[in-house]
């Protein structure tokens, strides 16, 4: 694929992205603050950030 | 009526509001971000807010004694937690924050009705943190697209709070 046809993909992807719903974003937030975490632990380091929902009371 | 993850957060702002713990909030941060453009990284639940004042002071004490009350824990640097959400309540300081805070748009998010920086704002509000989080966030909200974004109100707010010369720092790199 050429370079001009991947960064238009990619800018596609990006727009389709920001449209979704909210609630869908919120999913895919909870997903990105999971990824982050399980990649810091991995590494070895401390994770200091909250994984939304994991705490909830 | 979906209550979300940040239903239950919203109601328990808007409880605050109605006791007039808070005059006013909106929300702005890296949830605001989420809103307008692509899922991006983010910890904190950021709430601009107006605390009713005496004089020059804020005193924040009554919200966070009520939070307690209702049995909501503190975290660092005074984050509460509401249903697993890191809630983080920042005074909107005179000047662009405030204007922001009187421009919000009313939205209802996760069942709520709520209010919202509006993106003009929360890109501005980036680009005077400058901190490198935010300048992420902002090549977001900048480069999509389908952000729908008032570049002439952009233009004015950055012009009337001096962010020019950071606005092209920020083109450069």
């Amino acid at each position: 694929m050429k370079t001009e046809s991947v960064s238009k993909t990619k800018k596609l992807a990006r727009q389709k992205l920001a449209a979704l719903p909210f609630d869908r974003k919120l999913d895919a937030l909870i997903s990105l603050q999971k990824t982050a975490r399980d990649m810091i632990v991995a590494s070895g380091r401390r994770f200091s950030g909250i994984v939304w929902r994991a705490t909830a009371k | 009526m979906s209550h979300g993850i940040l239903g239950k957060p919203l109601q328990v702002i808007n409880q605050l509001v109605a006791g007039n713990l808070l005059l006013d909030y909106a929300i702005g941060g890296g949830v605001a971000a989420l809103y307008y453009t692509e899922p991006v990284l983010t910890y904190d639940f950021d709430i601009i807010c107006r605390f009713p004042t005496q004089g020059e002071l804020i005193d924040p004490s009554p919200v966070y004694n009520k939070l307690k009350e209702l049995g909501y824990n503190f975290g660092v640097e005074d984050r509460v937690m509401i249903q697993g959400v890191p809630l983080q309540f920042i005074p909107a300081s005179h000047g662009l924050m405030e204007e922001a805070l009187d421009k919000a748009l009313p939205v209802r998010i996760c069942g709520v009705k709520t209010r919202i920086l509006r993106v003009e704002y929360l890109a501005a509000i980036m680009l005077n943190l400058y901190r490198p989080k935010d300048r992420a966030k902002l090549d977001l909200i900048i480069n999509n697209e389908s952000v729908s974004f008032d570049h002439g109100l952009f233009k004015n707010i950055l012009e009337r709070y001096g962010l020019n010369e950071k606005w092209k720092r920020f083109n450069e790199n």
